[in-house]
């Protein structure tokens, strides 16, 4: 199975490597949404940054497609860690290697919402992806009112090879739990 | 500016050896910090950070063999924003930097500085901190210096008032 509790109060989810890290990747950036409100418009913006900065950084017949990849990459995760963010800082860090990128997002979330959030990415992560989202594309055809979720991951996994990991960490004080979500994203 | 009452916008760390392998960084990171900051929809400072974080990243961006990472830190207060940006060196780039603030301490006038600099440019010398004199220049802008010998870092500090 994909999961597997490394003691401590920590959980791991799909493909997660701990060696990449906030302080090992070639650009991070905190942002304080408890103190200095961030508008949606921020994470298309955020992505087009990221994906303008490291487009560039590989040869330049990939970088249309690499420009439209991490953007809509970027934009899903960090649209995700905004609305699930609870308190506290919330980080975003790139890494470029020569035949992938490595995205590591961090953010708080309740204690009470990880089960359920944990249950969707396992189940996310265990199933084919092109085959869970026909699924749930059906599941939205069939009832407009549903809201079945993880279709851009789904999308991301089927259509661009990118693998997910999440690290949960409990923080023992607060009632919440730090959530690292990384996106690996090969690069062909 | 007081530190303590000063809230946190963005907090940006860059590897540097990533960051000189394209000009265009420049140009990018301080388009998208500018547009973050930009909370008081105010076209002109949007264009005034965008500026001052791109003179000083080219700056930085000339000393490309330096290794280490950047930190931009950008905090405000009220309508008032505050740039911190510390920048790794070695020898010969932290003696630009103290030869460039000794040239501004010692102007008696930014306007003054900036032309005498631009005419040093005609006759074929081309001063790098150009632009951050343009800026002040133009702008207004005060930027402060320090450096720290121990973690072999300099700091660039910018206080932009956002009325």
């Amino acid at each position: 199975m994909n999961k597997t509790n490394q003691g401590g109060g920590t959980v791991i989810i799909g493909e997660y490597q701990k060696q990449y890290t906030l302080d090992s990747s070639h650009v991070r950036l905190q942002f304080f949404p408890h103190l200095y409100t961030m508008n949606w418009d921020q994470c298309s913006i955020l992505a087009d940054y990221f994906a303008s900065y490291f487009a560039i950084c590989f040869p330049e017949k990939q970088h249309k497609q690499l420009l439209s990849t991490i953007s809509y990459l970027v934009n899903e995760l960090f649209e995700n860690v905004l609305k699930f963010n609870v308190c506290g800082e919330v980080n975003v860090a790139v890494t470029a290697k020569p035949q992938e990128l490595i995205f590591l997002l961090t953010n708080q979330l309740e204690q009470s919402k990880v089960e359920n959030f944990s249950s969707l990415l396992q189940n996310l992560i265990s199933q084919d992806p092109l085959e869970l989202m026909m699924e749930k594309v059906e599941e939205n055809f069939a009832d407009e009112a549903s809201t079945a979720s993880g279709l851009g991951l789904l999308s991301l996994m089927a259509d661009y090879g990118a693998t997910f990991g999440w690290q949960f960490v409990d923080n023992n004080i607060a009632d919440t739990v730090t959530v690292k979500t990384m996106a690996r994203l090969p690069i062909e | 500016m007081g530190e303590t009452n000063n809230i946190p916008m963005i907090d940006s760390n860059f590897c540097l050896t990533t960051f000189v392998k394209n000009w265009k960084h420049c140009d990018q990171t301080s388009n998208y910090l500018a547009q973050l900051v930009n909370f008081s929809k105010n076209q002109y400072h949007t264009r005034l950070v965008s500026t001052i974080l791109n003179e000083i990243l080219e700056v930085i961006f000339h000393y490309s063999e330096v290794k280490g990472r950047l930190t931009i830190k950008i905090t405000h207060r009220d309508a008032n924003i505050k740039i911190e940006c510390k920048i790794p060196v070695n020898q010969q780039s932290q003696q630009f930097y103290q030869q460039t603030f000794d040239k501004i301490t010692r102007a008696t006038n930014d306007s003054v500085l900036y032309f005498r600099e631009l005419e040093r440019g005609f006759d074929g010398y081309l001063d790098p901190a150009i632009g951050l004199y343009e800026v002040m220049a133009d702008y207004g802008v005060k930027i402060s210096y320090d450096y720290f010998a121990q973690t072999q870092e300099v700091s660039l500090t910018i206080f932009l008032d956002n009325e």
